[in-house]
């Protein structure tokens, strides 16, 4: 019985601080260069961090939707993240040291073999 | 409680009402290209590579580009990806509509798998018209110990609980009801059933497991009737699936080694073959308790199985083969340093040693031109030897089985809607069993010879938002005779976020008595069958039920993470169960048909959620009302708390460049009240509470994964060192009359740490 009570808590208490957080949070998207899966693994794990609360790229139509906390990130950082990482994006372009360093199936500058 | 249940219905509501309903048609299909690395790094297109769903023969063949597009009506998770000279490689199907672009590596160059969608480790079917929730190997590791009876303490769907305080046996509960009334399966073969269904997932390490799914409330009837309150399948490692070397060392404070050694090898361009093997062994003696006896047996036990798969284009064979020997030996004053230590009056000596042997037979037939029409034939034999001795009591069961099932699937019309199962199947059961009893003169023999043909039929309806699994099957049993098992399973999905489940269904099974109760016989107390000489077996009819379920699934999100909340209440009615009466006088215990009702009400409300992308939660409460007639009239039934509650807490680092990374996990478990059985006409030093007091348990463990072939694991059990104190009556005189080590309510072990590791070679 006091179980239940705590677990009904718990649950109130997540969707009321939801409630108020939500504000603080936006969507942006954008298009991000890649080819495959090991770029979508790539792009989505440098976006794993601090204030970015969903990361998800698509192979297809190379849109990224990045929802984030903006007290704590900045737009032009998550550009900047995705790009060290060897992937252009709309707004900031990878540098040729972080392109070369990408494993040889995600070299989307070559000819598309695709 | 009705307060209680109206918050819960509030919060439901608040949780539906934060949702966005989207419309999406429901189908699943599997499209994508697949290229090869080569030497060159660069990648390109590979035609003819095969893809097919695992453990069927349901694939297709790239074409020139290498595409490939594949449809499944069945619930399927996972695609295989195989083509000579590569690797296979095992793909989870994405969950949206997306093409795959699956690369298959050159195996002996090139280092890195594409893993291109996330593994979730435990899933809740929303397509699936059964109620199933799939553990994987993440969901299995995170409880390392041992084997599956201990794996399913992170699932709040069923409990481990221990037989007695002598041999340590745990045995599973689902529904409040004992684990005799589950189905289990290896591969969909029914192989833990008769002698094993007690001790059977101590014979299954947990990492010789790829996944469980665990089915509740009625299920096919395609696997026979036997399943009463839900099936558990169990996805064993195999061709398709095992790694190609997969090591696990395990070591606790108690001295308890194992060691489990997996190996997979491509033998041909159709054969494979994977080697599994498990070896346990505990040498330590321990009484933290000081009552004499040891706390946990002193143990040998290896377990090895082989298996064999050809894939063809169209012939899919499986064969496999396993055997186990398990020694253990408990009780009091029966080792030399216990004998060195006390000069003891009454050594209580208890032994067990299990031979077993087994073997199955897959073989699939798939019509090339049509998809979903195939045909299977299943064969399994098992012989199974036990022996055991408690004190001057001593069993031997000796079981020898023979299973044989023929499936016919096809659709009907052209939709792909609608399917069917069809078949016949055979079951045999040669079970001789003796038991000598207190009075050492007197040994009594149960043997039973049993023949079941069985015919069957399953209708399959598939639609985005409505499914239904009809079935209906005829046995005639060559002891008990002929009966009929209908059972119905319902989905219907108001949305894709959704799903409603409704199940209605029989169950029956034959008693096996004595294996059953085998920890009872680590009492003094008199075992009185009460027994119908006109019947047969052991005089006692056949246990049989019906369970029904009702069942919800809703999604959700809060803060942009996903979220799930399922809500199940099942009722099972038994029409005759074996009652087993320990109120009726401590000194005894009956064992009788059913005269009046018998019923199990099991409420479960279970809250997973993703807190950040690295975190997850899941909460859960059950409550359960389980109730029989008894002599002494209608009560609760014994050693089984109403209320329980669950926590999980799962946090991972983020990945390294290697894979490398931290793993945290953490369970919780509030253990309501239980009653214990009336011990209060014994001498006062004899009586034990009628209730046992609440506690909660706890267990942790660190995972360093160093790179994707190494990682190591560190645990405790039982961490907020709650034991029952003084959990056998009459410890020190075991022959006494009034010695009993069956009313265990709470670990007899305290707190406890474990550690190993994980060597994996893909």
């Amino acid at each position: 019985m006091k179980n239940l009570l705590i677990i009904v808590l718990t649950i109130i208490s997540t969707t009321a601080f939801g409630q108020k957080e939500k504000s603080k949070y936006q969507e942006i998207n954008f298009k991000v260069s890649g080819v495959c899966g090991m770029c979508e693994d790539r792009i989505e794990k440098v976006l794993d961090t601090k204030g970015i609360r969903v990361a998800e790229w698509d192979v297809d139509t190379h849109n990224c939707k990045v929802i984030f906390n903006s007290t704590l990130i900045t737009e032009l950082a998550i550009h900047k993240l995705v790009a060290g990482a060897g992937h252009d994006t709309d707004k900031v372009k990878a540098s040729k040291e972080s392109y070369d360093n990408l494993h040889g199936c995600c070299k989307y500058k070559t000819d598309d073999k695709h | 409680m009705k307060a209680a249940a109206k918050q819960v219905v509030t919060v439901l509501f608040m949780l539906v009402s934060s949702i966005a309903f989207t419309q999406k048609e429901d189908k699943t299909i599997v499209e994508g290209h697949v290229y090869e690395l080569d030497l060159k790094d660069s990648v390109a297109p590979l035609p003819g590579a095969n893809i097919h769903f695992p453990g069927t023969t349901i694939g297709v063949s790239t074409d020139s580009d290498g595409y490939f597009k594949l449809e499944s009506l069945n619930l399927y998770t996972q695609i295989v990806v195989t083509f000579i000279g590569f690797e296979p490689d095992t793909i989870d199907i994405p969950k949206k509509n997306k093409m795959l672009n699956i690369v298959l590596k050159d195996g002996s160059i090139l280092p890195g798998v594409e893993v291109l969608v996330k593994k979730g480790n435990y899933t809740i079917s929303k397509f699936d018209p059964r109620n199933i929730h799939t553990m994987n190997t993440g969901e299995l590791r995170k409880a390392a110990c041992c084997n599956l009876a201990e794996s399913f303490e992170t699932n709040p769907s069923i409990d481990a609980s221990f037989t007695d305080a002598v041999t340590g046996t745990k045995q599973i509960q689902m529904l409040g009801l004992s684990g005799k009334y589950v189905q289990i399966m290896q591969d969909n073969i029914p192989m833990i059933r008769g002698l094993s269904t007690i001790y059977g997932f101590e014979y299954v390490p947990g990492s010789w497991i790829n996944s469980v799914q665990v089915s509740k409330g009625t299920g096919s009837v395609v696997n026979g009737y036997e399943s009463m309150t839900g099936q558990i399948n169990l996805d064993w490692k195999k061709p398709g699936n095992a790694e190609k070397l997969h090591l696990n060392l395990f070591g606790n404070q108690a001295g308890r080694m194992e060691l489990n050694l997996n190996l997979n090898r491509i033998v041909s361009k159709r054969w494979e073959s994977t080697l599994l093997m498990h070896a346990k062994y505990q040498a330590l003696e321990i009484d933290n308790n000081t009552d004499g006896f040891l706390d946990r047996p002193l143990a040998e036990n290896f377990i090895i199985h082989n298996q064999w798969n050809y894939t063809g284009t169209i012939v899919h064979m499986e064969y496999g083969v396993g055997a186990l020997q398990f020694n253990s030996l408990a009780g009091k004053g029966v080792t030399d340093k216990q004998l060195a230590q006390d000069n003891l009056q009454n050594p209580y000596k208890v032994s067990s040693t299990t031979n077993r042997g087994q073997a199955f037979a897959k073989i699939g037939y798939l019509f090339p031109d049509e998809q979903y029409k195939s045909m299977a034939v299943q064969f399994s034999g098992v012989y199974h030897d036990h022996q055991s001795l408690f004190g001057n009591r001593q069993y031997l069961g000796n079981q020898t089985s023979g299973y044989a099932n023929f499936i016919y699937q096809d659709e009907i019309g052209k939709k792909q809607e609608q399917n069917f199962k069809t078949g016949v199947s055979l079951v045999y059961d040669l079970y001789q069993e003796s038991l000598q009893n207190n009075d050492t003169s007197i040994v009594q023999q149960y043997n039973l010879e049993e023949i079941v043909p069985g015919a069957y039929f399953e209708y399959n309806l598939l639609k985005s938002k409505l499914g239904l699994v009809a079935g209906v099957r005829a046995d005639y049993h060559s002891v008990y005779g002929a009966f009929i098992t209908p059972r119905v399973n319902m989905r219907y999905n108001f949305n894709e976020k959704n799903a409603l489940k409704i199940s209605a269904g029989r169950g029956r099974r034959t008693p096996n008595l004595i294996m059953e109760n085998v920890g009872l016989l680590a009492t003094s107390r008199n075992w009185i069958i009460e027994n119908d000489v006109n019947l047969p077996g052991f005089g006692l009819k056949q246990e049989s039920a019906w369970n029904f379920g009702l069942g919800f699934n809703q999604d959700f999100e809060i803060l942009f993470r996903e979220g799930n909340i399922n809500v199940d209440f099942y009722h099972t009615l038994f029409e005759n169960q074996i009652i087993v009466d320990l109120d009726y006088n401590p000194q005894e215990v009956y064992f009788y048909n059913l005269d009046g009702q018998s019923f199990s009400n099991s409420f479960q409300i279970e809250v997973n959620y993703d807190i950040s992308k690295r975190i997850d939660i899941r909460l859960a409460y059950r409550f359960l009302d389980v109730q029989k007639d008894f002599k002494v009239g209608r009560l609760s039934k014994p050693l089984l708390a109403q209320n329980k509650g669950f926590v999980n807490l799962s946090y991972e680092t983020k990945k390294n460049d290697k894979e490398g990374q931290w793993k945290f996990d953490i369970t919780s478990q509030l253990v309501g009240e239980q009653r214990i059985p009336s011990t209060s006409v014994n001498p006062p030093e004899f009586i034990v509470p009628s209730k046992s007091p609440s506690y909660i348990l706890l267990s942790a463990q660190i995972t360093k994964v160093f790179s994707k072939k190494f990682e190591f694991y560190i645990g405790g059990e039982n961490l907020t060192n709650f034991v029952q104190k003084n959990p056998i009556i009459q410890a020190e005189n075991p022959y006494g009359e009034y010695f009993d080590s069956s009313l265990i309510w709470a670990p007899v072990f305290g707190g406890m740490v474990y550690a190993g590791l994980r060597w994996t070679i893909e």
